[in-house]
């Protein structure tokens, strides 16, 4: 075996241009087999990272029946208006949910989270119409940016903070029609609020005309209704798990909430999850065929390899070297050329993807994974080992004389 | 040039072993660079589509920031009027959501009329309406996303009259189902369908015909109007080209014009330009270590062959007959190679369902780009007889009798 190591060295050595060739066709296989599944699998999981959560959003609460047996209900058991003013999602009268709902929700394995929501529809203060109040837990779950508004959607001005519960933010097209600005005051109810900011969010589940901390909407409601309701919440906002958890994430809620209860979403979450899954199964197939081909090409170079010394084999057979002596020494060659280019290839490929433009690149980062590296390193020797023992084999089979006759 | 050919195929015929493997390896080379290139378009294909027109769905309207009843007078002043989230707007002709959908950015608008009208004397809630124009099967898709959204009953098909179609929320609220009978000013609606609450750019709770929506309208006002709507539907061309829509929407609808829709365009333009950027750069890095793969596998093969150049060189050969010589197998080699490689590729991206394992529609069939088989098999055949050309070269730079001495 030594000897079979010192020959095949002393052998790399002394061909040297065949040596450089065979390391540089391996560098290849490495790098390629490297490179291609990387940039798959980064397209794939930046492209996630994008997708992930779009549309796992939604709004959950329970309608309330605007008749019960013989009799009309109000919206709320309202002191001032009671067939307008009342706790409102959807535009329809909504049941009380309880605390220990949200919980339920929050420890759904395809939830991330959960928060309360508080909307109720007032009497407009300015003209005649209604106006439609969010009141948010800025507590600490962090859910209303996805569903309801987000700091980065200020137009103007600062995002409530928890305890501002004299402070509001209004919807841009609401401010534009009132003509309100930062800074101003709005009555509403009994009391005037100072207008903390202009926001314009895109269309969402808890869609209202004005945000308020939910503490300071309660003690608004407090002074609409005749009866006071105990720390009502009459919404949740959800944040699904991920796009993919979305339906999962639904049948949960319904099963908590009950059968008549109704959650608001959005329906991009579907092409999201299609588009997901194209890339997904992209990244795979190209990984497969980028591991079959580079296989097969790591053992056409051995193979090509073994057939061209065909001359040199038929002179160390005449000299009397044994059949497994001459399998020993191109496989240890083969081993040789096959660790170094994918070494090579692998460094090879690091470098070029670290040179590729850094947008590319998710917060997975430059990353490449283990089991592509390892195929990276594997792929050259394996090929070349295949392709050594079946192409050796054959040779060192062949009569001696035969193949020097053909030489 | 007859005579290289000539002669290169004898030499292919008579070392079928090495010519196996030469060929082998552009038969691998230029299939793995086909199925690759077509896989990664065939992922950007079905990733765009599925994201196409996500999100890109949104409504114009102009805000009646007077507060003077949108150019009507509603006899209910107080509790009607053309609110859209509780905003009221006002009226424009129908011809600018003509003139919307001619923007470039738009792939379609359609009209839309939506109020709020109070129910009855008796009962003073105030429900939504949004009359859209059913023969446009596009508004009617963007009112009510797919027929999918309908949780009972159907949509409302062109032609149809005197009937409505229900959110789901208002449906349990009011406790309709579908072949109830609403009234409006003594004339009967059936319910035909109702729609699953999910996010929609215009939320109503009673959608009709945009014709009995006018009507609707007429019955509540001092001066019947013809022809006017509150709201442009509009689809955008693309995710990608949404933003511009809105721009040209508001641009259209002139002062206090806005906007509103979804969120998730922005996510979706950015995932299909994610996995674009991504398939291309993989395209051309395939394209690129391939070639250089063949150039590499070319070289190793003929510096294997110095002695075979060496002998050559000792019978008589000139330099210039070598090269021909070497040239020759390797246009022939990669020719025939090339070739069996594309026709291989061809045959199993038409025999394999790759639309489906990539997750794409059943209708999904692969086609080829022509510019990646042509080429991927000429720039192959030009990077083999360049890698034959320049080893040649290298081959010959030795003298005959130094490589005999190396036998």
């Amino acid at each position: 075996m030594r000897d079979s190591l010192r020959y095949a060295v002393k052998e790399v050595w002394r061909r040297k241009k065949r040596t450089a060739g065979a390391i540089l066709s391996y560098f290849f296989v490495g790098a390629i087999v490297v490179v291609v599944s990387s940039l798959a699998g980064v397209t794939r999981d930046t492209a996630q990272s994008v997708l992930w959560n779009v549309g796992a959003h939604s709004v959950a609460y329970s309608p309330r029946l605007t008749i019960y047996g013989c009799c009309i209900q109000t919206f709320a058991t309202d002191k001032y208006d009671p067939d307008r003013e009342g706790f409102v999602v959807n535009n329809a009268p909504t049941n009380i949910i309880s605390e220990e709902e949200i919980e339920l929700i929050r420890q759904s394995p395809y939830v991330l989270d959960a928060s309360p929501y508080l909307m109720f529809r007032i009497r407009s203060f300015l003209g005649s119409g209604e106006w439609l109040i969010g009141g948010i837990d800025l507590t600490g779950h962090d859910v209303y940016p996805y569903t309801v508004v987000a700091k980065s959607q200020v137009v103007e001005g600062e995002f409530i903070e928890h305890g501002e519960d004299n402070r509001i933010m209004v919807e841009d097209d609401f401010a534009g029609t009132y003509g309100l600005e930062v800074g101003s005051e709005l009555q509403i109810g009994d009391f005037a609020y100072e207008i903390a900011a202009i926001v314009n969010p895109p269309l969402r589940p808890g869609k209202a005309n004005i945000y308020m901390s939910l503490e300071g909407l309660r003690e608004l409601i407090e002074t609409r209704l005749d009866e006071i309701a105990e720390l009502p919440i009459n919404a949740v906002l959800i944040e699904s798990l991920g796009a993919r958890y979305h339906d999962q994430a639904h049948a949960d809620i319904a099963s908590i909430l009950g059968s008549s209860s109704r959650i608001t979403s959005y329906g991009c979450y579907q092409p999201s999850m299609m588009a997901m899954g194209i890339n997904d199964r992209t990244a795979w197939i190209i990984t497969g065929i980028v591991i079959l081909c580079m296989l097969l090409v790591a053992m056409k170079i051995q193979y090509s390899s073994v057939i061209q010394r065909r001359f040199d084999i038929g002179v160390l057979k005449a000299i009397g070297w044994r059949d497994e002596n001459v399998v020993i020494q191109v496989m240890t060659e083969a081993s040789i050329y096959g660790i170094t280019g994918g070494i090579a290839g692998v460094a090879g490929a690091f470098i070029l993807i670290h040179l590729l433009p850094g947008d590319l690149f998710g917060d997975g980062g430059r990353s490449v994974d283990n089991y592509v590296v390892f195929a990276g390193l594997l792929l050259p020797v394996a090929g070349g080992l295949l392709a050594g023992i079946l192409s050796a084999f054959r040779a060192a089979r062949l009569q001696t004389a035969d193949i020097l006759r053909k030489a | 040039m007859r005579n290289m050919i000539g002669y290169a195929w004898k030499e292919t015929r008579r070392r079928k072993g090495r010519s196996m493997g030469t060929m082998l390896g552009y038969l691998v080379a230029v299939a793995f660079l086909v199925i690759t290139i077509t896989f990664a378009g065939i992922s950007r294909f079905g990733a765009a589509e599925a994201l196409q027109y996500t999100g890109a769905q949104f409504i114009g309207i102009i805000y009646d920031a007077g507060l003077e009843g949108g150019g009507v007078e509603f006899r209910d002043a107080g509790k009607e009027g053309l609110l859209i989230y509780n905003n009221p707007t006002v009226l424009f002709p129908v011809s600018l959501a003509e003139e919307v959908g001619r923007s470039p950015n738009v792939r379609n608008a359609a009209p839309l009329l939506t109020f709020t009208v109070r129910t009855d004397e008796y009962v003073e809630r105030s429900w939504i309406l949004s009359g859209f124009d059913a023969s446009d099967m596009e508004s009617v898709r963007m009112v009510s996303c797919s027929a999918t959204d309908i949780v009972e009953g159907r949509l409302i098909e062109p032609g149809d009259s005197d009937v409505v179609l229900l959110e789901q929320t208002f449906a349990d609220a009011e406790q309709y189902g579908v072949g109830d009978i609403l009234y409006f000013d003594d004339r009967e609606f059936e319910v035909v369908g109702i729609l699953s609450p999910g996010i929609r750019p215009v939320k109503a709770d009673i959608y009709m015909t945009l014709d009995d929506a006018n009507w609707v309208l007429n019955t509540r006002i001092e001066e019947p109007v013809h022809g006017v709507i509150n709201a442009v539907l509009v689809d955008g061309a693309s995710s990608l080209a949404n933003r511009s829509a809105m721009n040209d929407t508001r641009e259209i609808l002139g002062f206090n014009s806005s906007t509103i829709g979804y969120g998730c365009f922005s996510p979706a333009g950015t995932a299909i330009g994610i996995t674009a950027r991504g398939m291309q750069l993989l395209g051309l890095i395939v394209f690129i270590t391939i070639l250089l793969l063949v150039m590499s596998s070319q070289y190793y093969s003929v510096v294997e062959r110095d002695n075979d150049i060496g002998i050559l060189k000792a019978i008589g050969w000139s330099d210039r007959n070598v090269v021909s010589q070497v040239i020759g197998e390797s246009f022939l080699h990669s020719v025939i190679g090339g070739l069996a490689g594309v026709a291989i590729a061809t045959f199993l991206i038409v025999s394999f369902p790759v639309g489906q394992w990539l997750g794409l529609e059943e209708s999904f069939t692969a086609t080829f780009d022509p510019l990646v088989l042509i080429a991927g098999f000429f720039l192959t055949v030009l990077a083999g007889v360049i890698a034959g050309f320049i080893s040649a070269l290298v081959s010959l730079r030795l003298k005959p009798a130094e490589i005999l001495r190396k036998l």
